[in-house]
């Protein structure tokens, strides 16, 4: 940021009159400061008197507004003179002997929103212009803080911004990005909630939690993302294929959470409150960072949740309860140069199981089907009874972000995780003493420990040519000490290395990138009484192409072509075992082969001064998907027989259709409209493929009561999401048939205002306000009972 | 201050890896002792009526307990028509060395468990319970049985008799089966004029 750089400059100005003795520099400072001003003033003030006869001139430069790289090949226009220039290589222009007066200067750069600015030349002019990126899609057309760069992507990708965060934040992480067009949820009652992209999600999204990959137990459909609400400032949603620059598992996309930037001031805080009805919860978060010795910051923050059982609209979900408490400690350096920091964080959660959805066999699960209300009910409660999940996750990271003198720029990042993850049964043993003993042994109990370490470098701009070259390594190891055994212990090892380059020229923008991986896979298994380690050997090329073409103002085009690569998780090799949430039998295939994908994008984008259109559409293709497919035969147990099902490869074909059209009316109404189309087939079976999303489509009105520049700001909205019934599904394979569609309708209305000389920011939301009752075909309680319903959501902010 | 400040700043970091030395050595896995595990049902049966001694014992196994290979060894059980058995069940752990009989247990905890009988694609055929617990007022508990065949009894190919075990944790114990299931097994049937 400006401020910091030119409080530095200051800084080193007087060090350099005073020398570095710090109680000396602080009074020493001041006063050399204010000296330095005054002069500077004068100096100002005397520029009409001296600026008649000199030739004046404009010159600056351009840059990139997220992440401060130069903008090479810009086409700078004056308006008034119909002359223009084009930016070199390091982002800059001159204008020489501009006669002095007041210009329109236009700035355009393909892929970029156009900017226009009045200036008043009287003298040498320098001008420094951050361009907005036209492929981010943002709720507000200026983004409003300095990101980490992101890099300029062909594909999709939308942002949800501070203030947008703060309005959406729900129960779950996952649920802020419930609206956007593309992704939905998938949920095992309200406190689990998973993102999918395109109908990827698990071990096929990576989410980046603070630039460092989230390492948990993805792989398992119960098992959420281990993130604080509270601590994510902003989202990023890449749609699609992004194995190029984010390497395995980035082949649905990726989700990166970022964290407030760099605090250099004075003391600073905020406290949040969320309420929701439903489930009668209660959170919070309290945060406070501040700068010290100029260059040096720190951040606390800490949350906490606690809610009872969820409500369908007609009866309790028992056993739905969960709590949270999380912190999170940073400590960070920013100067001109560097930027570095330090953050500790940890995320806890208990959370309670439906009980109605444990299952034990196959004649359990059909009376589950028959009945209309939930087979196990009780009173309201905030008991976490069994079945239940128990989730601690430990992350502590380094982070350095390097500008060279010659701006190029080096991000290293490196950090260690831990994620422990105990899943308590219903199934009790059979006899009550033994019951006693083994009291709190939790069936299943995962420790996952990640060691990772990431470090890109983007090169000085050559030409016309930018871009950056990155290397990533991990290692993984995961101990499993429960009473039952469904995936066994393993070791990882993995690295990777890619090149991405971008070449921009007048209207157009093309990029190309590669990228090796290489994985190796150690099991750990008690055979026989014996310890048998078994190795496996993942590799992969993958390779992106992509192009931007802008053909008139407004107007953007974007086509990538590029190819995505997944091994298969450890459930998918090694399952084996009961899978108590969905009743059946799983087992896993050692011999399987990591999946690969062929993806297609095509993105329109339009961006006028009322009207703003968003089209992409996408088709992926992925020959060894893998699938679990279930068998013939159940498998017999002691406690009955369970449908069986076996992961094995097919051939995949996904096609989709996203679009996003907001129409501002005036200055108090603007019109959404989103729609979300996706075809999946399994090709070799000649069927659809199963769990994936419905087509969906959602209206909404925003109204914008007061003026833009008002210090107090008022907004309502009201939402219609329709989601329709999922008819695209294999015959035969599910226990029962999909759900019917629905059509929910949600309010909220929302405040900033300042109040006895203090900020608030409040919104009052109803979802499902009609208490609709449904069941989404992603839920995971689909087969026992129906979705939350009516939901009164409070929310407070309180900056100070 | 600011060479202390830069000096703990390096001590922070290195601290924040050395603290990361944590983490269990995937390498030395630990077997999961399923203490709990029921892999054997035997029934036997005894014909009123019938020369003393004359027990008819039924078996199913599943050595391994869940997972890994199916059951061994599921017994079709053979009854006359026309004719009355007194039964009984016992339950095993057969995975241990030596096996583990788990009856006197569950007696033991008759007042939360309970047998249920159901005769499949057969018809004329009855099944009653015997044993009783101590609640009020007493519910059977199953362990001991009598099944009586009409002379008219017949059985399909698919004849089959179910038996399940219903294990009453933390809820009171009724007439009906609980969610919480510890057996559920099928054996084939097959009647003898």
């Amino acid at each position: 940021m400006e401020c910091a750089f030119v409080y530095s400059l200051c800084r080193r100005i007087a060090i350099l009159l005073v020398g570095t003795d710090a109680s000396y520099l602080k009074t020493a400072f001041y006063m050399k400061t204010f000296l330095f001003m005054a002069a500077a003033l004068l100096l100002f003030a005397a520029q009409p008197l001296l600026c008649i006869t000199e030739p004046a001139g404009l010159s600056g430069v351009v840059l990139d507004s997220a992440s401060g790289t130069p903008l090479a090949g810009a086409s700078v226009m004056i308006q008034e003179t119909q002359k223009g220039r084009i930016t070199k290589g390091d982002g800059t222009f001159i204008f020489e002997d501009v006669v002095s007066g007041t210009y329109t200067v236009l700035i355009r750069y393909v892929g970029y929103r156009d900017f226009k600015t009045q200036v008043i030349v009287d003298h040498e002019r320098f001008l420094s212009v951050r361009l907005v990126s036209a492929m981010i899609q943002t709720g507000e057309v200026v983004v409003e803080k300095e990101r980490a760069q992101t890099g300029l992507s062909t594909q999709q990708t939308i942002i949800l911004t501070p203030a947008e965060v703060d309005e959406h934040r729900g129960q779950t992480f996952s649920e802020l990005l419930k609206d956007v067009p593309g992704v939905t949820l998938l949920q095992t009652g309200p406190s689990i909630s998973k993102p999918v992209i395109r109908g990827m999600h698990s071990q096929r999204i990576l989410i980046l939690n603070n630039d460092t990959r989230l390492e948990g137990q993805q792989w398992g459909q119960e098992h959420a993302p281990e993130i604080d609400p509270f601590a994510v400032s902003s989202v990023e949603v890449l749609k699609g294929a992004a194995s190029v620059q984010y390497g395995a598992d980035a082949i649905g996309g990726v989700i990166r959470t970022e964290h407030r930037a760099i605090n250099l001031g004075g003391f600073e805080g905020e406290f949040s409150a969320n309420l929701f009805s439903n489930n009668m919860q209660g959170s919070a978060s309290l945060l406070a960072e501040s700068g010290f010795l100029e260059n040096f910051s720190w951040r606390l923050q800490g949350s906490m949740r606690k809610a009872g059982d969820a409500q369908t609209s007609n009866y309790m979900l028992a056993n739905t309860a969960f709590e949270e408490l999380n912190g999170l400690a940073m400590l960070g350096f920013k100067n001109a140069e560097r930027e570095i920091s330090a953050t500790v964080s940890h995320f806890g959660t208990r959370l309670g199981v439906f009980s109605g959805s444990h299952i034990k066999n196959l004649s359990d699960l059909e009376r589950a089907f028959q009945s209309e209300r939930p087979l196990v009910e009780r009173e309201f409660s905030y008991q976490i009874g069994l079945p239940k999940q128990d989730i601690g996750h430990t992350t502590a990271s380094l982070r350095l972000n390097e500008r060279f003198k010659n701006s190029s720029v080096l991000t290293l990042n490196a950090a260690w995780q831990q994620n422990r993850r105990q899943e308590f049964d219903a199934h009790r043993p059979y006899s009550d003493s033994l019951a006693a003993q083994l009291e709190d042994r939790p069936a299943y109990d995962l420790s996952l420990t990640t060691y990772t370490l990431d470090g890109t470098y983007e090169h000085v701009p050559f030409k016309n040519i930018s871009g950056k070259a990155g290397v990533s390594l991990l290692r993984q190891g995961n101990v499993s000490q429960g009473r039952s055994l469904f995936v066994p212990n393993y070791r990882v090892y993995s690295g990777g290395a890619f090149v991405l380059e971008q070449w921009t020229q007048d209207n157009f923008i093309i990029n190309a990138g590669a990228r090796y991986d290489w994985r190796g896979l150690t099991s750990y298994r008690v055979i026989d009484n014996a310890i048998v380690a078994r190795d496996h050997i993942f590799q992969s090329f993958s390779g992106a192409l992509g192009a931007l073409y802008s053909w008139a103002e407004g107007w953007l085009a974007g086509v990538n072509l590029g190819t995505g690569w997944r091994p298969p998780s450890i459930n998918e090799l090694y399952a084996n075992g009961v899978h108590h949430g969905t009743a059946s039998f799983e087992i896993g295939d050692t011999e399987l082969r990591s999946e690969r994908s062929v993806n297609l994008d095509v993105t329109l984008r339009f961006t006028g001064e009322r009207l703003r259109l968003d089209i992409s559409t996408y088709i992926m293709s992925m020959p060894n998907y893998i699938v679990l497919f279930p068998e013939a035969e159940p498998t017999l147990t002691i406690r009955g027989a369970f449908p069986t099902f076996r992961y094995r490869q097919t051939e995949a074909l996904i096609r989709g259709f996203e679009a996003q059209a907001d129409y501002q009316l005036n200055h108090l109404l603007r019109l959404s409209a989103s729609t979300t189309l996706l075809r999946a087939t399994d090709i070799t079976a000649n069927e659809p493929l199963i769990y994936m999303p419905a087509d969906r489509v959602r209206l909404a009105s925003h109204f914008h009561w007061t003026e833009n520049d008002a210090t107090t700001d008022l907004f309502s909205e009201i939402a219609l999401t329709g989601v329709h019934r999922q008819e695209r599904v294999p015959q035969g394979v599910d226990y029962v048939e999909p759900p019917p569609g629905y059509f929910l309708v949600d309010v909220s209305s929302g405040a900033e205002f300042d109040f006895l000389a203090q900020r608030f920011k409040i919104t009052v939301g109803l979802t499902n306000l009609f208490n609709i009752r449904y069941r989404d075909y992603l839920s995971r309680y689909r087969y026992f009972a129906d979705d939350a319903g009516r939901n009164i959501v409070m929310r407070m902010t309180v900056p100070f | 201050m600011r060479n202390l400040l830069k000096n703990s700043f390096s001590l922070i970091t290195a601290g924040i890896f050395l603290l990361a030395g944590c983490e269990d050595d995937p390498s030395n896995p630990v077997k999961p002792n399923e203490q709990e595990k029921i892999t054997t049902i035997v029934v036997k049966l005894n014909k009123i009526g019938a020369t003393p001694g004359d027990t008819l014992t039924f078996m199913w196994n599943d050595p391994d307990g869940e997972g890994g290979n199916t059951p061994t060894r599921i017994d079709t059980i053979v009854l006359e028509t026309g004719a009355s058995y007194n039964g009984m069940i016992q339950v095993r752990d057969e995975s241990k060395t030596p096996a583990v009989d788990l009856t006197e247990e569950i007696k033991e905890e008759k007042n939360s468990h309970q047998f249920f009988y159901t005769f499949l694609n057969v018809t004329n055929i009855g099944i009653t319970r015997e044993d009783f617990d101590t609640n009020t007022p007493p519910l059977p508990i199953g362990l001991e049985f009598k099944i009586t065949t009409a002379g008219s009894a017949t059985a399909a190919t698919n004849a089959a008799l179910n038996i399940a075990l219903s294990h009453y944790d933390g809820i009171a114990k009724s007439a009906s089966r609980s969610p919480e299931t510890d057996i559920d097994i099928t054996f084939p049937v097959k009647l003898m004029p």
